[in-house]
């Protein structure tokens, strides 16, 4: 059996128009999307620029837009029953080339928000409070909950979803000695509705609670 | 492959533990290193030795794609020199490992594109990772016990003699191993 994926394509050091490249792959059982970029980059088109690391979702370099959802590739499996898919880069990042997008203001935003610990207070922690920070850790940078939010907090000056998660996961820890809550302004997690963070959440590929972290900074 | 603190353990998630600690001390020294260092001139010829070598994937318009060779590797890797493993089928592997570095003379990149050209990205890591296998093979043939994650079948007991590391070189194209004691505190 074949599916027909749709693959975005485009160069941004190249002046040329985004297009998408249609590829017939042969479906087998168990397949992830990874394996169907693979398999074009391998066999059929080795132009094609893609990113991945571990290939077992802990690295978050993989993700992209499969029919218009954010997921990572290596650990999300394909839908047999959809004959037509699409594959494209993350949305709402700057495009590099093809389903690789351009970190860069992601990374210099988040790099903003100190995400470390900062004025460590060395303080015994019981095993219930470290869990409290728990969820907030799995976060592993992928991106997925920035490309799948509505464009609220690409507003200038809003916190994009990956800071406020990160965020919350300091702001759960005892150790950390940052006022972090305060250093907030309004203006900057207005956009976060209640409604959004659970969107949100459901996007999210580890699963994190992310309307709990907006409810937690705001 | 193994040593240092976490002894003859290394399966996943030692690599962090120690990157944390001793990467952090190889960064304040070498920050150190540098205020105390002058600027040197990089050395003209090895840079230029590493572009040849490197663009030597992309000059060829024939030959073998990467993964061909990235494939049969791990087959051979996985089949013979995983956890457990003994003295016929890391020789096996060691035979493979050496036809496919023929083989890689071959190898190519099947783009030209300048821009994120995995199949060149993928070469060098191919040249690396058959590097690494021969280091794995050799220094796995040499130690005769089983200690940690290194299990012969053919030496299943931990011997004291061989409380010791091995280091494997590579030089001019040539695998030569050391073996040195073990550091005690």
């Amino acid at each position: 059996m074949k599916i027909k994926f749709f693959i975005y394509r485009y160069n941004s050091q190249k002046k040329l128009k985004p297009k998408y490249d249609e590829f017939s792959i042969p479906y087998e059982k168990g397949m992830t999307v990874l394996d169907v970029v693979a398999y074009v980059y391998k066999n059929l088109d080795s132009t094609l620029a893609f990113r991945y690391e571990c290939r077992q979702g802990i690295c978050g370099t993989c993700g992209v837009m499969l029919n218009k959802k954010p997921v990572l590739s290596c650990s999300t499996q394909v839908d047999p029953t959809i004959i037509k898919q699409t594959i494209e880069p993350l949305a709402n990042f700057p495009i590099e080339k093809d389903l690789i997008v351009n970190l860069e203001s992601t990374l210099t935003r988040y790099e903003k928000i100190k995400p470390y610990l900062m004025k460590i207070k060395k303080v015994r922690i019981s095993k219930s409070k470290a869990n409290q920070s728990k969820p907030f850790r799995k976060c592993i940078e992928c991106g997925c909950c920035i490309a799948g939010a509505e464009l609220v907090f690409t507003k200038k000056g809003c916190i994009d979803p990956m800071s406020l998660v990160k965020i919350a996961r300091y702001v759960t820890d005892p150790r950390d000695g940052l006022k972090r809550k305060t250093a907030i302004i309004k203006s900057q997690v207005k956009g976060y509705t209640e409604k959004l963070g659970e969107a949100l959440s459901k996007v999210c590929p580890r699963g994190i609670p992310i309307d709990e972290a907006v409810k937690l900074v705001k | 492959m193994t040593g240092c603190i976490h002894g003859a353990n290394r399966l996943g998630g030692n690599s962090i533990a120690e990157g944390q600690v001793f990467g952090r001390r190889a960064g304040i020294m070498a920050n150190k290193f540098s205020r105390e260092s002058k600027i040197q001139k990089p050395n003209e010829k090895e840079i230029n030795e590493e572009i040849k070598k490197i663009k030597r994937f992309l000059k060829n318009d024939k030959g073998i794609a990467p993964h061909s060779i990235e494939n049969k590797l791990k087959k051979t890797m996985w089949n013979n020199v995983g956890i457990f493993k003994n003295e016929k089928t890391l020789r096996k592997a060691k035979k493979e490992v050496e036809k496919l570095i023929i083989e890689s003379k071959k190898m190519r990149a099947r783009t030209k594109i300048k821009e994120r050209n995995r199949d060149l990205q993928d070469c060098l890591e191919i040249m690396n990772m058959l590097n690494t296998a021969q280091a794995v093979i050799e220094a796995g043939l040499m130690r005769k016990e089983s200690r940690g994650a290194h299990s012969r079948t053919d030496f299943p007991e931990t011997k004291q003699e061989w409380k010791k590391n091995i280091i494997v070189l590579k030089s001019s194209g040539k695998i030569a191993t050391k073996i040195v004691p073990v550091v005690t505190l």
